[in-house]
């Protein structure tokens, strides 16, 4: 009788066991011990010499900071190793620190504030892939974990775009996310840490380029992958506002979508600042080889294929365990005197020739989207032929496996942005992040537009007072550099056509949310209602 | 710390004798009379942009009288036609704007360089008036903008000399640049031919005031945000200054 009951209780248990959902709500490891909260306290380096560590204003006579100063020959001269610190474990800036004069008189107000900006944007390029555990970017190898890549600093679109949310029932927890079913049905007996991976849970944005303008193929025949992630601050603000939930936006016609802007301290003193919100947009490639491996910040990863309609295909998308390489990276950071963000994207070095390299035959012998001496067997910078869905039985390759993706860059990188990498890269000459360079910031330059809060709504602090949206003719506040484009985010718009080529703040700039308006809202009423969300994508996924 | 100056806004006083100029003013094509004599579908002369032989960047003084220059003769604000012009804030008494210590600002899309450069490629000699009248009268009483414009001639070319016909017709071909994005060469506007114009770049088409001062914006080209059809447009303040 006993074993009989042994037996009925073991099978119930099994029977149990077998009904409950197989996927795993995994919790994010915890900060190491001594490990810096991201942006706290806020980076205040400056391009140029600081008066002192807490006021970011520079000295007189001006005085670009040594890593930028001509003395300094990449590859020639050392940098004094107690800036060289300080530049690499300052951590995240919470505010652009930049100026209109500089040390050449020859540089118009523009190129002075772009050269700060670019230099603003490496120190987050650095902060944000400095290794989670707190240790120093020189401190890193090529697959470890970045600060972007842990839970504790940034969460992935889908894990807060939550499947059939319920406010007040179902609701994104930050740190929380659930590994799909089929990814934990196929691994979780054979990875240790299934809760630690990256997990990438494909839609048409992780394949298909913005505005549906085509994927993107390496020169192994494997599809790029994108994804997009967010601090939290913009998880805190979408949670408290329940935008992850689309019936909850559409019923919110009041709201007037305002992520929280990044600040800096007061004068003087260190601590009180905040990053305010930061969203991140990334490109993948798969890597096939150990050689790969060390040139490109990789990751361990389980890739879901797209789902298909239920109601049409009831197959199972495979979870695929693939190590994947970074290409492309983009941050867009909120600052109280940028409240049209500030865009800055990097790539690695090696994905596409520009077009004059190859005009000069200075290539080098391979990229990652571009076949050297192909000649007019590739036709350059046109999109895969249909279909671009992955197909199951292709898994990540596609589906015509002659084809490969012939990308070349159309705008060029400045002079002036090419020195800039060539320094920054020297001083992480020891780590896989040399591999990586920046293509341009984008920043709004109308500062008067720029920074100009609700003008009904007086609110001191700055930094508390609310984005006045509704700005004419030009809401961007004049986005400087007019284009920009990344060889594998935006690979199909580059140019310089107006409204056309890849401009981040002119296509951000034109987001909107699912709200809509009160049927008894007065439509001449300008302040009524706006539908506009804060210049992200973002809350149109919200299902 | 940071930035391009923050602006002092100056008004900028309109009186009757504005519309007393004849034809085309800047009261005129405020009110569309000029664009449309000017746009109507009458043979264009239209030479591509790369015609234009490359200059030099103007020097940064010539280009602060001619923003002053500009400004006085559209009505449109310094720092919207030149972003990042500075001005000293005004005092109380007035001082004296000091001309070397103004900078003409940059911007990322500059096409104040542009027009410059073509005027100057063009009638360089009376150009060269022009701006010379505008940093003269820089402080100029009652207004800066009205010393200006006192100084353009208006009466009927019967009673000029030939320097004072050049500097009239190339005045109004400056304000119908800025406006239209067009040019309306002195030359012709002096005869039958006036509606012949050259499209000077696709840049100037999209930041041609007109359609700025009608609270628009021109068609293929559009900074406003996603839907702003469904509101009415922001004051006209918000566009011109």
């Amino acid at each position: 009788m006993h074993n009989r009951r042994s037996l009925a209780v073991g099978f119930m248990c099994i029977l149990v066991l077998g009904i409950l959902p197989t996927h795993s709500h995994a919790q994010a490891t915890p900060p190491a011990s001594g490990e810096k909260v991201l942006g706290q306290p806020c980076n205040l380096l400056h391009d140029r010499v600081p008066v002192s560590e807490t006021d970011p204003t520079a000295a007189k006579p001006i005085t670009l900071t040594p890593l930028l100063a001509p003395e300094f020959v990449p590859g020639k001269t050392t940098l004094d190793p107690k800036i060289k610190n300080r530049i690499l474990n300052l951590g995240l800036p919470c505010q652009e620190n930049v100026d209109v004069s500089g040390p050449d008189d020859s540089m118009t107000a523009l190129e002075n504030l772009q050269r700060g900006f670019d230099f603003y944007s490496w120190l987050t390029f650095i902060a944000l892939n400095s290794p989670a555990d707190g240790r120093s970017i020189e401190q890193s190898n090529p697959d470890t974990r970045t600060k972007w890549e842990s839970r504790n600093n940034f969460m992935h679109l889908l894990d807060v775009m939550i499947k059939d949310p319920v406010p007040g029932k179902n609701e994104p927890k930050w740190q929380n996310r659930e590994i799909p079913k089929e990814c934990v049905g196929k691994y979780k007996d054979k990875i240790k840490n299934i809760n630690d991976m990256m997990v990438i849970e494909m839609i048409e944005e992780t394949f298909n380029e913005p505005f549906k303008t085509g994927a993107l193929i390496d020169q192994q025949g494997n599809y790029a992958l994108f994804d997009i992630l967010m601090n939290k601050q913009m998880f805190d603000y979408i949670v408290e506002n329940k935008l992850y939930s689309k019936t909850a936006q559409m019923e919110n016609a009041g709201l007037k979508v305002d992520f929280p802007s990044g600040f800096n301290p007061e004068k003087g003193k260190i601590e009180g600042g905040d990053p305010g919100a930061v969203m991140i947009k990334v490109s993948w490639k798969v890597i096939e080889s150990e050689k790969e491996k060390q040139k490109f910040h990789t990751v361990d990863a389980l890739v879901l294929m797209p789902r298909h309609d239920e109601k049409v295909d009831k197959s199972e998308p495979p979870c695929l365990r693939k190590t994947l390489g970074l290409v492309g990276f983009h941050v867009g950071h909120k600052t109280v005197n940028r409240r049209q963000w500030i865009w800055t994207s990097f790539e690695h070095v090696d994905n596409v020739p520009e077009d004059e390299e190859i005009k000069s035959g200075k290539l080098k012998k391979s990229y990652n989207f571009y076949k050297v001496n192909c000649g007019g067997a590739c036709s350059v910078n046109q999109t895969p032929p249909h279909p671009w869905e992955p197909t199951y039985a292709n898994e990540l390759k596609f589906h015509d496996r002659s084809f490969r993706s012939q990308i070349t860059r159309v705008v060029p990188l400045t002079d002036e942005t090419r020195d800039m990498n060539k320094r920054f890269q020297s001083i992480l000459e020891n780590t896989v992040w040399k591999n990586y360079m920046l293509l341009s910031t984008q920043w709004p330059s109308d500062f008067g537009c720029s920074r100009r809060g609700d003008p009904k709504e007086k609110v001191i602090p700055a930094s508390k007072q609310p984005t006045d949206f509704n700005k004419q003719p030009d809401m961007n506040c004049g986005a400087t550099p007019t284009f920009l484009a990344n060889s594998t985010l935006e690979t199909y718009s580059q140019g310089q056509v107006p409204l056309a080529s890849s401009s981040c703040m002119a296509c951000h700039g034109n987001a909107v949310s699912h709200q809509r308006r009160s049927p008894s809202a007065n439509p001449n009423d300008p302040d009524n209602f706006f539908n506009q969300s804060d210049f992200t994508f973002m809350l149109e996924k919200a299902r | 710390m940071d930035d391009l100056p923050h602006q002092e806004r100056r008004a900028i006083v309109r009186t009757a004798k504005d519309d007393d100029q004849g034809g085309i003013t800047r009261r005129t094509v405020l009110t569309g009379a000029a664009a449309a004599t000017a746009v109507a579908t009458l043979p264009v002369v239209d030479r591509p942009p790369a015609s234009a032989a490359p200059s030099p960047d103007p020097n940064p003084k010539d280009m602060v009288a001619f923003i002053l220059l500009s400004s006085a003769l559209t009505g449109i604000a310094e720092t919207r036609l030149a972003p990042g012009f500075s001005f000293p804030k005004l005092s109380e008494p007035p001082t004296p704007i000091d001309f070397e210590k103004l900078n003409p600002g940059s911007d990322p899309v500059d096409v104040k360089s542009e027009y410059f450069k073509w005027v100057n490629k063009r009638h360089p000699a009376t150009f060269e008036k022009l701006r010379r009248i505008a940093k003269d009268n820089l402080n100029a009483p009652p207004n800066r903008e009205l010393a200006i414009i006192g100084k353009i001639p208006t009466v009927d070319d019967t009673e000029l000399t030939q320097s004072e016909i050049d500097l009239k017709y190339l005045a109004r071909s400056i304000v119908l640049m800025w406006y239209l994005g067009a040019w309306y060469d002195p030359d012709n506007l002096q005869t039958p031919n006036a509606s012949n114009f050259e499209v000077i770049s696709p840049k100037a088409y999209t930041q041609g005031w007109a359609l700025k001062v009608a609270q628009a914006h021109p068609m293929g080209f559009s900074e406003m945000q996603f839907g702003y059809w469904t509101r009415p447009p922001n004051p006209r303040g918000d566009f011109i200054g």
